[in-house]
């Protein structure tokens, strides 16, 4: 406890007035001449303990009074955290369970540390914790090794603070972790805490180790031969500029069809296609590709692809009136063509209404007004159909796209859906420019995907009982954005289609953690041979959360596929967080991390240590001193209102 | 007698005369204002005033036989007058340390002024004027005589009395006896404080002696009602005891006791037929004599 006002406390010295005034109180009788004491007869001696009695007890009500002042004026406080230290806590030990913990050394090297906390804190109160993306509580003799799932430290913080918010004591958490960089969340903010009360981060890892890990996948076009692309990528737990050699090989069964050396260095990322690859002639589509050399995480190494069909998924356009741009339909067919994604046809409206084969469509209304959408393409979609409206907004019906606006400087797109299965958030949407400003609002079944800084939607969806029904508020002429000469937007039409051809939502491929959302008619078998889910005749899908890497195997009543399920490519970068950036983080400011330095930071760092004043509890303490001291001074010593005796 | 007169309107407030210094001017003050004090002679002699008729007896001066009623009656009666001149007047002043108490004057200086007043009046009729001051005995005494300095003497006195150490009353009054050879008024001012049985048979034995006595009980205001607030420490004038007195005692017990010895001293004198004058040391000075004067006359008729 701590006092702001230190000199108040000098007036405790006035302790001594009341044991002065009630010295002289039991003495006072004062003396007086008097003619003769003849008539007067002696008073009975003082009654010492009775009086005494009665008079420790004033005593003690304005001694405590004094005391009362005194605090009052010197304004005492306490820490309340640092008092909350000194009586009790409870302490979390959280585990990192991410895949990167398998990396050589760092399990074993996290579980001496847990020994060794665990001894150190004797007999106060622990609850151990593992953590991949879940919070789950373990117990130290049965604790398992790491798994495959990819951890998040903003999952980790909030799930942390939820569970410390149900305790009645302080939490200290000491979180054992690699510390990886790919585990910060995009928003730093929400690595600060605020029911916790102490964070220790434990970093565990091998200075010098340096890892690699590969991501690949397998494409047929002719049905004879396969080209895979590889991605190799290599990370360090220290910044290094060494180059490293590294062999990717590719084999089926125990034939190696395919090898290709590469140098790297560590922060890199490259790709490199082997084409050409012929086919076997059984069903098995299936090809290992490996890093022949080994590093400290083996499991990300190689992986198993399964070649695809080479079939473009047939979409057609349909033009609803003659105001659209030409050059969209050039942007779009472009974008479409490349990797032969997609084979587009052109049909009317009469067409998109009554043709069966029709699974896919790509729709231009010269309207920003989505609310009259023409009833073929409403009723295509609530058939099933998915389809892609372009709308083109009012500005540019107006004839304003003669100006071109490339010149103006536009604003950035600055709201990415993170968690659309399009996982809009792997392109780079920061070269894209929005010159439009024309405003829209959204209905209630409409959810916004893309957004510029001045609020233009540049992408949503619309929630149906159908099938999957987006609009892109663009002319795609170049004009209303720069959308159509980026990058990402071919990737996101190659995601559309490749969204729109996963029938009901179910990929080719996801990563370890993710949900699959498996339909009621589909089962799923896992590359063990044992199956998960069941056949129901509810019609209602079936959440299923893959813990494990491999190909898995997509039963349907006719057909079967492979559905792959690899490994969280951020996990393979074992590159950590700095020392700076970790102390920050124990101290909630992470003021080592670049861009991170808002005020919201700030705030909640000030609010962790609340000072407690006292005065609140002292000032009803001193009034009911007051009052109660009145009280027995006017019953036993018998003072008058008028001051009188 | 501590009444207002309604027909006499100059009152002289003690603390106003105690302004004016000297107890000779005060006396003059007091006695000039009050029209007829003149006090009888307990002493029979020729004045005219008429006393009583007694038988002859053998040995009767025969001047003195009332002829007139002897050629009526044929029986010899003796007249007898009232004297008036040339008594003895004893003035007895308690000068313990009990009559130092008062405010805003003391009950000494009360007396002193009373006495001196009594003492000019009777000097205006020729007695004989005498003093005596006493606490724990008598300190001095001015015999009476009719020498015309004997009011200078006794004022004298008088003005350097003062408050000396404490007191028996009792026992000093009863050796009075000895100092006071010729019969005559005996005017006591004193407070009274002591056991009133005492005080009482000490008087007797002046009364025995042929002694008229006249007793001015003086006290002070506080000393009647004594206002204690808190518990108090009541230190004795005289033997400076101590005594620890409740505020409580005060209001019921001191008066009780008070009022008790006040009525023994009282009915004593009755008994004895000693004129006792209760009188606060705030009362008018000139109005004290007054009502006296009054009281004796009415009571003489």
């Amino acid at each position: 406890m701590s006092v702001q006002w230190p000199w108040y406390l000098l007036g405790l010295l006035l302790l001594g007035l009341p044991w002065l005034l009630h010295l002289f109180s039991r003495h006072f009788a004062p003396e007086r001449p008097f003619p003769s004491k003849q008539f007067l007869e002696a008073a009975d001696p003082p009654k010492s303990r009775t009086r005494q009695l009665q008079y420790r007890l004033l005593f003690a009500l304005r001694t405590l009074m004094l005391l009362a002042l005194c605090a009052l004026f010197a304004m005492p406080w306490f820490n309340r955290a640092q008092q909350s230290q000194a009586v009790t806590q409870i302490n979390y030990l959280v585990m990192d369970h991410s895949l990167s913990m398998r990396s050589e050394g760092r399990w074993e090297s996290a579980l001496e540390l847990m020994n060794a906390h665990i001894n150190e804190l004797n007999d106060e109160q622990l609850k151990l914790f593992t953590f991949d993306g879940a919070l789950k509580t373990a117990t130290a003799n049965t604790i398992e090794a790491p798994g495959y799932l990819s951890a998040d430290y903003g999952d980790l913080v909030r799930q942390l603070d939820a569970t410390a918010g149900n305790e009645s004591l302080p939490v200290h958490v000491t979180f054992i972790t690699d510390a990886q960089q790919t585990s910060v969340p995009v928003h730093k903010n929400a690595m600060l805490y605020s029911t916790i009360e102490k964070l220790s981060v434990k970093r565990v890892a091998n200075l010098d180790s340096i890892n690699f890990s590969l991501t690949a996948e397998a494409r047929s076009f002719d049905g004879v031969h396969a080209n895979i692309k590889a991605t190799l990528s290599a990370s360090a737990f220290n910044d290094t500029s060494q180059a490293f050699e590294r062999t990717v090989e590719v084999t089926q069964g125990d034939r190696v069809v395919a090898s290709r050396v590469i140098n790297i260095k560590a922060g890199e990322n490259k790709e490199l296609v082997l084409e050409q690859i012929p086919l076997p002639a059984s069903n098995d589509l299936s090809f290992d590709v490996r890093i022949l050399e080994s590093d400290v995480l083996a499991l990300d190494n190689q992986l198993q692809v399964i070649a695809q069909g080479s079939n473009p998924e047939p979409i057609s356009i349909v033009q609803y009136n003659d105001l659209a741009s030409p050059s969209a339909l050039v942007f779009i067919e472009t974008a479409l063509s490349a990797d032969g994604v997609a084979e587009m046809n052109a049909i009317t409206e009469a067409g998109l209404s009554s043709g069966e084969s029709i699974s896919h469509a790509m729709a231009f209304i010269s309207s920003d007004d989505r609310s009259t959408l023409p009833a073929s393409l409403t009723n295509f979609v609530a058939n099933g159909g998915n389809a892609l409206v372009v709308l083109v907004p009012s500005e540019a019906n107006a004839g304003n796209t003669a100006e071109p606006k490339e010149d103006s400087k536009g604003s950035e797109i600055t709201f990415v859906d993170q968690v659309h299965a399009l996982a809009l958030n792997k392109s780079d949407w920061s070269s894209v420019n929005v010159y439009s400003n024309h405003s829209y609002s959204a209905s209630e079944t409409e959810q916004i995907l893309l957004q510029s800084a001045k609020g233009a939607p540049l992408l949503s969806e619309e929630i149906t009982d159908g099938g999957r029904l987006f609009f892109l508020h663009d002319a795609l002429d170049g004009m209303g954005s720069n959308l159509p000469h980026e990058a990402a937007f071919v990737e996101l039409l190659h995601a559309l289609v490749n969204y729109f051809s996963t029938h009901d939502v179910v990929p080719n491929a996801i990563e370890v953690g993710q949900t699959l959302n498996l339909p009621s008619r589909m089962r799923l078998i896992k590359p063990d041979g044992s199956a998960i889910g069941q056949l129901t005749d509810t019609g209602k899908p079936q959440l299923l959360r893959l813990d494990e890497p491999g190909v898995y195997t997509l039963l349907e009543q006719t057909q079967e596929r492979a559905l792959m399920v690899n490994l969280n490519p951020a996990e393979s970068d074992i590159a950590a967080m700095s020392v700076e950036a970790t102390d920050a983080w124990q101290n909630r400011a992470l003021l080592g991390e670049a861009g991170v330095s808002d005020t919201s930071v700030t705030n909640i760092n000030d609010s962790v240590n609340v000072r407690q004043d006292i005065w609140q509890y002292l000032l009803p303490l001193f009034a009911v001193l007051l009052l109660l001291e009145s009280i027995y001074a006017n019953r036993h010593l018998g003072i008058k209102r008028d001051g009188s005796i | 007698m501590s009444g207002a007169s309604n027909n006499y309107g100059r009152w002289l407030k003690p603390d106003v005369l105690a302004r004016l210094g000297s107890l000779d001017l005060i006396a003059r003050t007091v006695v000039d204002g009050v029209t007829h004090g003149m006090h009888r002679s307990p002493n029979f002699g020729h004045s005219q005033d008429f006393a009583e008729y007694r038988a002859y007896n053998d040995g009767d001066d025969l001047r003195f036989i009332d002829w007139n009623v002897y050629a009526r009656s044929d029986k010899m009666f003796i007249k007898r007058y009232r004297g008036e001149t040339n008594s003895a007047v004893n003035l007895l002043l308690d000068s313990s340390a009990s009559m130092g108490y008062g405010s805003p004057i003391t009950k000494l200086d009360y007396a002193r002024y009373l006495l001196a007043s009594l003492a000019y009046m009777g000097h205006r009729q020729k007695d004989a004027l005498g003093l005596i001051t006493i606490d724990e005995g008598v300190r001095e005494q001015i015999e009476p005589t009719s020498r015309t300095d004997s009011l200078t003497r006794v004022l004298g006195l008088l003005d350097k009395s003062d408050a000396g150490n404490g007191t028996s009353l009792a026992k000093t009054i009863e050796g009075l006896g000895v100092h006071l050879t010729r019969r005559g008024v005996v005017v006591l001012v004193s407070d009274l404080y002591g056991d009133a049985v005492d005080i009482i048979a000490a008087l007797q034995t002046l009364t025995h002696l042929g002694h008229e006595i006249v007793i001015f009980r003086v006290l002070a205001t506080e000393e009647i009602n004594p206002t204690v607030k808190n518990l108090s420490t009541l230190v004795d004038l005289e033997t400076s005891d101590k005594v620890i007195v409740d505020p409580e005692f005060i209001k019921r017990g001191y008066k009780k006791a008070f009022g008790e010895h006040t009525e023994a001293l009282e009915q004593g004198c009755r008994r004895l037929g000693i004129d006792l004058v209760n009188v606060q040391t705030d009362q008018a000075l000139d109005d004290t004599l007054h009502q006296y004067i009054q009281f004796r006359e009415q009571r003489a008729r």
